[in-house]
């Protein structure tokens, strides 16, 4: 002890260095940077481990009455596809679907134009103001947002006491597709505008003025100069929108009124209600192949928008 | 006239102007553009001729820009009255004015294939698809670019993209033509070599031009007249060599070249003519046609070039002077550049020489023809 006087501290450092030299831990240096990506990683594959299960229990047939596990069939895809209880699974994944388009679609053409005015207003007043307002929504928190619209669109409440004023009695929306689109809209507009607005601001205005000297009125120069310039950002955003939407839960559930349900509610209730592991995997897996195979939409939209605008090439 | 430039020049709006003979091409009258508290333009007058290369000269932020972006329907005149070949425009908008535009910044589309870019404003008129090919090319070779029209925007050099913009903006036959300072962040070879190309360009195509710059050099080499603007007033249009010799007002005077710009008041003088006396009592001959004016506050404008250094006072009639020290001497090649001290005035003389003959400390004669000092009353400096 008395010859050293390191402390025990520095000791098991010296010692870890020691160990590491020994181990070339120096090469780790060459593959540092995929060490970095390594959490993200495990996290995808702990998720697709998961989806691999839920794979192996939809093609098992599952008795609901002893709660046993059967052997391996195709049960759960025939109930789901094949009638009489098939209609009904088919009628919500065509609802999930149908209304989550329209509600994207919806979203890219109003937000859109809100990514712009923030992009190009010269007031900053309007800026902040505008950005405030669709942030707001956000930190109010899904569940919030989504009784507030429940408020506003039941037949008691503004919306209801608006049609009042016509003399329309019942006059609100809750229960209705087209409710259940207004509040959807509402979530979907402010991400799209957020997820465009980079995309939006890299364009030069003097663009615009340039298209506008050459001869092209407003509709013109957003065919043919915004949108093509935009178009990274609204493919990314139509595709981040779609996919919240297809997996959309609060909404169909409250707005809905139980009558509208998508994808996600049915599921839940298959698990919760019916307690079957199997069938509800099996939808689960039907929609993640559906909604995968939609993804690719936005991508063919925009070969074919640009067949469309750009009809020929010299020669 | 090459074949090409023949067929643009063959287009009906061409013919038109060529009929309206002297009326202007536009007339801004009483023009007021205001941005919150200052007027960008400010009671703005001005006619532009026909065929006419006139540029806008100023210092940044003088309102040059904003002119030329009323005239292309960019921005409205919040006061006066902006007519475009005798129509008053205020309700016209910018895609059916008919005007050709080059963009300080090109603003070419990056999405777009150099010949997509000259075929836009042909597309946006809905003409046929061979027409288009042919114009495109015809475009491609009246701005001298080689075969590059399937080229994309970002793999041309900082020259072709200048072509591939004033190609775009000529295409469709306008007859009036806006630069707005489009050569400004170029170098200075190929800042001379588009100059060149406008300059053949207006003469070989019937098109009116409007340049905008800050660049006093080009606008003299450019333009058949030239218009200087200050802080929103236009202060003196004319020819270049006019407002060089005989510019309205001391800021013409100063913007343009180097000249020594010095208050007094002038006086009949001896007996060789009137000079400009100094609160300090330095006195100048000035030009003798200016003796009628004696006994008034006024600026005398003395051209650095103008004023030649003599070792000793002379006295040759028609050449005035006045004794010096130079105080500071700087080779500038063509030139060498003295500034020197007389006693009676405050600020420095300026002297572009091309001897270099006198070290700094050493006493001089300055001498100068007096017809060249220009004298502007001092009531003109007033707001310009």
């Amino acid at each position: 002890m008395a010859g050293r006087d390191i402390s025990p501290g520095w000791a098991v450092i010296d010692a870890i260095i020691a160990l590491g030299s020994w181990l070339k831990i120096n090469r780790l240096a060459r593959i540092q940077p995929y060490i970095l990506v390594a959490p993200a990683v495990l996290l995808v594959s702990l998720l697709a481990v998961g989806v691999v299960y839920l794979g192996w229990l939809s093609i098992h047939s599952y008795d609901t009455f002893l709660l046993r596990q059967g052997p391996i069939s195709m049960e759960q895809y025939q109930r789901l596809f094949e009638p009489p209880s098939g209609d009904y699974y088919q009628t919500t994944l065509v609802r999930t679907l149908v209304l989550s388009v329209l509600v994207t679609a919806g979203s890219v053409a109003l937000g859109l134009p809100v990514a712009y005015v923030i992009v190009r207003s010269r007031s900053r007043m309007l800026r902040v103001a505008i950005l405030v307002l669709l942030l707001v929504p956000f930190l109010m928190g899904e569940i919030v947002r989504t009784f507030a619209w429940y408020m506003i669109l039941s037949n008691r409440g503004a919306l209801g006491w608006f049609a009042g004023l016509f003399g329309i009695e019942d006059g609100g929306l809750l229960g209705t597709p087209l409710g259940l689109f207004i509040g959807m809209l509402q979530v979907s507009v402010p991400l799209v505008a957020l997820l465009v607005l980079p995309a939006v601001r890299r364009i030069d205005p003097n663009l615009e003025r340039a298209a506008a000297t050459l001869g092209a009125s407003p509709a013109r120069i957003w065919w043919h100069v915004m949108i093509p310039l935009a178009l990274p950002g609204l493919v990314a955003a139509t595709v981040v929108v779609l996919l919240l939407n297809i997996a959309e839960y609060d909404m169909p559930a409250i707005l809905g009124l139980g009558r509208l349900p998508f994808v996600a509610n049915v599921i839940g209730d298959i698990y919760r209600l019916q307690q079957n592991l199997y069938l509800g995997s099996a939808f689960s897996l039907v929609l993640l192949a559906v909604s995968s195979a939609l993804i690719i939409t936005p991508f063919l939209l925009v070969r074919l928008y640009l067949r469309l605008r750009k009809p020929r090439s010299i020669s | 006239m090459t074949q090409q430039t023949a067929a643009l020049a063959d287009s009906p709006t061409a013919n038109q102007t060529a009929t309206q003979g002297d009326l202007p091409i536009v007339r801004l009258s009483g023009a007021i553009k205001t941005y919150g508290q200052t007027n960008a333009i400010d009671n703005v007058d001005l006619d532009i001729r026909p065929r006419e290369l006139f540029t806008l000269l100023g210092p940044s932020g003088s309102g040059k820009s904003t002119i030329l972006r009323a005239i292309a329907g960019l921005i409205s005149i919040d006061g006066g009255q902006l007519l475009i070949e005798g129509q008053d425009v205020s309700n016209i908008p910018t895609y059916r004015r008919n005007i050709g535009m080059v963009f300080q910044s090109l603003a070419l589309f990056p999405h777009m294939s150099v010949f997509d870019n000259i075929a836009f404003p042909l597309k946006m008129r809905r003409i046929g698809r061979a027409e288009v090919v042919r114009r495109v090319a015809d475009a491609l070779d009246i701005v001298r670019l080689p075969r590059i029209a399937e080229r994309k925007v970002h793999e041309l050099s900082g020259g072709q993209q200048q072509r591939v913009a004033l190609a775009r903006s000529l295409v469709y036959n306008p007859s009036l033509l806006l630069l707005d300072e489009p050569f400004g962040a170029l170098d200075k070879r190929l800042r001379e070599e588009m100059q060149l190309e406008v300059v053949r360009l207006h003469k070989e195509i019937d098109v009116t031009i409007i340049n905008v710059t800050h660049d006093q050099v080009e606008a003299m080499i450019l333009s058949d007249r030239i218009g200087v603007m200050n802080e929103g007033r236009l202060v003196q249009v004319a020819a270049g060599e006019e407002l060089y010799r005989r510019p309205k007002t001391r800021f013409v005077a100063d913007f343009l070249g180097r000249s020594n710009c010095i208050d007094g008041v002038l006086r009949t003088g001896d007996g060789s003519g009137p000079q400009l006396v100094t609160p300090g009592g330095a006195a100048l001959g000035v030009d003798p046609g200016f003796a009628g004016t004696a006994g008034a506050a006024c600026t005398a404008i003395l051209r650095a070039e103008d004023i030649e250094l003599l070792t000793a006072k002379s006295d040759v009639p028609g050449i005035a002077g006045v004794a010096g020290q130079v105080d500071l001497r700087l080779f500038e090649g063509e030139t060498v550049y003295y500034e020197i001290a007389v006693a009676g005035i405050d600020q420095r003389i300026r002297v572009a020489s091309r001897s270099g003959a006198h070290a700094p400390g050493a006493s001089v004669w300055l001498a100068w023809p007096r017809e060249r000092v220009w004298v502007v009353p001092e009531a003109a400096n007033g707001r310009a």
